[in-house]
């Protein structure tokens, strides 16, 4: 099945029937992967396929059980990262390790290799300064990271691990947080280092990127690798890769098509009017922003992150002290807190899970029947355990697809993706006038995200206004009725989605208009 | 709140079993560097402990107010409140029922001992109520406010017994008048009514945490108190009653030193009992249920080490030692579980 055009030269680095065992979970069963210098190599697969566990063992933090990691040919033992790094291999996690304080050039000079107590010497510094300004940072030396924008941090962090040597860079989920445009400046520049030889890996979930700028792709399902070709496979033949189970892989092609269901629309339920959100550091995060949302229809938001989004999504939640008007079915709404916000018929998946959404040592179904836990007297008990309550939260589990289906395990033994899940369903069970859900779909794979989709399509037809927080404009353009595009705050756009293009609507992401 | 966030998660039952053996290693590796014999030892141990109704009803009466100090500290632990001011607020029950005992001592009447435990139990509460106060209004580190404010209830009691009530001879207050106290039971004396409090406590905290609506709230306090905030558990009363409970629990145990041991304020009459049930509850990794298992272990000790130290003729302090390094192991055996 591997057709592999390389094959005179030895991959940069490799991974030969590698497997990592979890007390009964086979994570990684047997895995290859061959990564050439010169290639962007999509690594792909759903939710618990074994991307991040291969990935952890390609970059030192774990130690296989069995198989064999080479470089260039050579098979080699990373104890650690340490070992990983001097090898030339570097890894940019989903969640940068940068300190927000700290100047661009101090981040670098963290990363150089040595004792804690080195001193460094002034052509050190000034080495670094020099390799920080080719790279395109102006003012290294005086540039805190917390100033820079999202896709800029990214840039560092790519930078980092080239200062230091890495020839084969692994992006675990590196668009998770972009935009279009800055998204297709990642890859570019992900392009320009391939083409100097460097390796490149990048862990994604999203099929356009895939088939938009890899060259290679292997697909993992199940902690095996089911797929390694040069080029990207026809669409289906990658998502029957991907789930090998047939009878649901049109889930991605109704994802595309299948909002009819919104054409009728019923009243104005959410009213927005000139709402303001000072951030805690006294900036104005959002600025006089209104819409409406009717029954039936969704909002899809829209932005680059960091540009009020999350702050506006929690002041509708009553998670965000925020001026102006906001009325619920013609109820003033805007001085409520989140509960009282909650009785009026508001839904909230928060875009923060940890600190808004569960308890992580609670148990998953006491997590679902949280909102119970608070209207009821304080001596009365819903009890987790009982039998129609454990039937009511395994419905939820069934539908949203939350594996294990296990209401008795402590929420923070499933993953991110099935908590997640676990959420998102808690929160569209039962009657509400507004459902509002801030990357509802993030760490999800396509499957998950299909699920998360149908049932807003539901909620729909039963006549829920429905806000939908997103960065991803592909996404907005599938779930949202009508776009509004933020902006440093403001709303930069607010559209129809039949009377608009997605160049128009990336570039008002971007700030161009 | 790095340090709430580190104890207000209960543990699994392996952790627990692991801290058994550690707390049980500890202390015979503090006595055998205190040069006792462990093994020859073990008869006066036995005789000590448990081997004597007299000394079976000391190590009960023990055990009951390890037990209730242990709840001290594990309600709030659970909401998030780092209460270390058990040991201030099982000395303000007890002084609470001092002021009752010597100022309204009716001889022969039940109903005054009754009076006692209830003043106590208010006293304890308002005592912790001083570092709630401090902590809800001033954001004040409860750590520092409830620890220092044992040393100002200690100053009280020691005011109490040398100025206020002295006692001619031994540094206490003058001794109850008689009738103030519970009806004995024979070798047993008034140990069961002890145990009878513990019990009553231990299954109310239970109850309160595991099976009510409330004892949801104060898991989810202690856990994340935005998202408490957010499911309407209003954080702030929720932790604020808990810290009330916590001191009504060691206000508890006061009472049960004055009325059952001592039978007037003696001036070290807390025995650092108070600082023990935060052990015991570390222990049992905060679980309610298993609250008298934790005070068993701990009364063992305090106990069992006070007999050997006179057989071995070391300081009584010894059992003190070996409590500290109990303490010390236990919370390097809390383990920070990382978010995945």
């Amino acid at each position: 099945m591997m057709t592999d055009s390389q094959m005179g030269r030895a991959p940069a680095l490799q991974a030969s029937d590698v497997t990592k065992v979890f007390g009964d979970l086979r994570a990684n069963d047997s895995v290859s992967l061959s990564v050439f210098a010169g290639e962007v190599h999509a690594v792909v697969g759903e939710n618990g396929a074994g991307k991040t566990t291969l990935m952890r063992m390609l970059s030192g933090e774990l130690q296989p059980d069995a198989g064999v990691i080479s470089l260039d040919g050579v098979p080699k033992t990373l104890r650690n990262p340490q070992e990983a790094v001097a090898s030339g291999i570097g890894l940019v996690h989903q969640h940068y390790s940068v300190i927000p304080d700290f100047s661009l050039l101090d981040n670098l000079l963290l990363t150089v290799p040595g004792g804690s107590f080195r001193r460094l010497t002034n052509s050190q510094r000034r080495q670094a300064l020099q390799f920080l300004r080719d790279e395109g940072f102006p003012a290294p030396d005086r540039t805190l990271i917390k100033e820079l924008a999202v896709d800029e941090v990214q840039r560092f962090e790519i930078s980092k691990l080239l200062y230091v040597g890495a020839r084969i860079l692994i992006l675990d989920e590196p668009t998770a947080v972009l935009g279009p445009i800055e998204i297709d400046r990642l890859y570019s520049r992900l392009a320009d280092l391939a083409n100097e030889g460097k390796a490149i890996v990048v862990i994604t979930h999203k099929l356009r990127e895939v088939e938009r700028y890899a060259q290679r792709v292997t697909v993992m399902r199940g902690g095996r690798t089911v797929l390694s070709q040069d080029s990207c496979p026809p669409r289906p033949a990658l998502l029957s890769a991907m789930f090998g189970d047939e009878a649901r892989i049109h889930a991605e092609e109704e994802l595309e098509t299948a909002s009819a269901a919104a054409e009728r629309l019923g009243d104005v339920v959410l009213d927005v009017s000139g709402i303001s959100v000072l951030g805690s550091d006294g900036r104005l995060r959002v600025d006089d922003v209104s819409f409406t949302v009717r029954a039936g229809q969704v909002l899809a938001v829209v932005g680059v992150e960091g540009n009020g989004q999350t702050y506006l999504m929690d002041s509708l939640a009553g998670l965000q002290s925020c001026t102006g008007e906001v009325t619920l079915n013609g109820k003033d709404i805007a001085q409520l807190g989140p509960r009282e916000r909650y009785e009026a018929g508001l839904r909230a998946v928060t875009e923060d899970r940890l600190k808004w959404d569960v308890f992580r040592s609670a148990s998953v179904s006491e997590n679902v029947l949280v909102h119970e836990y608070a209207g009821r007297g304080s001596l009365g008990y819903v009890n987790p355990r009982g039998k129609t309550v454990v039937e009511l939260v395994t419905d939820v589990l069934h539908k949203f697809d939350v594996r294990p289906v296990a209401p008795k395990l402590a929420l923070s033994k499933l993953s991110g993706g099935n908590q997640q899940r676990a959420v998102v369903g808690r929160e569209s069970t039962g009657e509400k006038a507004v459902l509002l859900l801030s990357h509802p779909t993030r760490g999800l794979d396509v499957m998950g995200a299909a699920i998360i989709l149908e049932d807003v399509r539901s909620q729909q037809a039963q006549g829920t206004a429905v806000v939908w927080n997103t960065a991803d404009l592909d996404e907005a353009f599938v779930v949202g009725d009508v776009l509004l595009v933020m902006f440093q705050g403001r709303a930069a756009l607010l559209v129809d989605r039949r009377s608009t293009s997605h160049e128009v609507v990336a570039a008002a992401m971007s700030g161009a208009n | 709140m790095a340090v709430s966030n580190l104890i207000a998660r209960p543990s699994r039952g392996w952790m627990i079993v692991l801290r058994v053996v550690i707390v049980v290693a500890a202390t015979l590796g503090v006595m055998f560097l205190l040069g006792i014999n462990i093994f020859s030892s073990f008869p006066s141990f036995w005789r000590g402990t448990l081997g004597n109704p007299y000394s079976l009803a000391m190590t009960l009466t023990v055990t009951a107010v390890i037990t209730l100090t242990a709840a001290a500290a594990l309600i709030p632990f659970r909401a998030g409140f780092v209460n270390l001011g058990g040991e201030g607020q099982l000395v303000a029950g007890a002084i609470g029922a001092t002021v009752v005992a010597l100022t309204i001592g009716d001889p022969g009447s039940v109903w005054v001992a009754i009076l006692c435990v209830i003043v106590a139990v208010i006293a304890g509460a308002l005592w912790a109520g001083i570092g709630s106060f401090l902590y809800e209004r001033f954001g004040a580190n409860e750590v520092i406010s409830t620890l220092m404010l044992n040393f100002v209830a200690f100053t009280i009691a020691e005011w109490i017994t040398s100025s206020v009530w002295p006692d001619k001879v031994a540094p206490q207050t003058r001794p109850f008048p008689d009738g103030t106290d519970f009806p004995l039971f024979g070798k047993f004396g008034s140990a069961p009514w002890a145990v009878l409090f513990a019990v009553i406590v231990w299954a109310l905290a239970w109850w309160l945490i595991q099976r009510t609506n409330f004892g949801f709230r104060i898991k989810a306090t202690g856990e994340s108190p935005m998202a408490s905030l957010r499911f309407g558990y209003a954080p702030v009363r929720t932790r604020v009653i808990s810290v009330l409970l916590g001191g009504a629990a060691a206000g508890l145990a006061g009472a049960v030193l004055i009325l059952v041991v001592n039978r007037a304020l003696v001036q070290d009459i807390s025995q650092s009992y108070g600082y023990v049930g935060i052990a015991a509850a570390l222990l049992i990794g905060l679980r309610p249920a298993l609250l008298p298992l934790g005070a068993i272990a701990f009364a063992m000790i305090t106990v069992g080490g006070n007999t050997l130290a006179a057989v071995a003729k070391v300081s009584p302090a010894v059992s003190l030692v070996a409590v500290s390094v109990c303490v010390l192991l236990l919370l390097a055996t809390r383990s920070r579980r990382g978010g995945s």
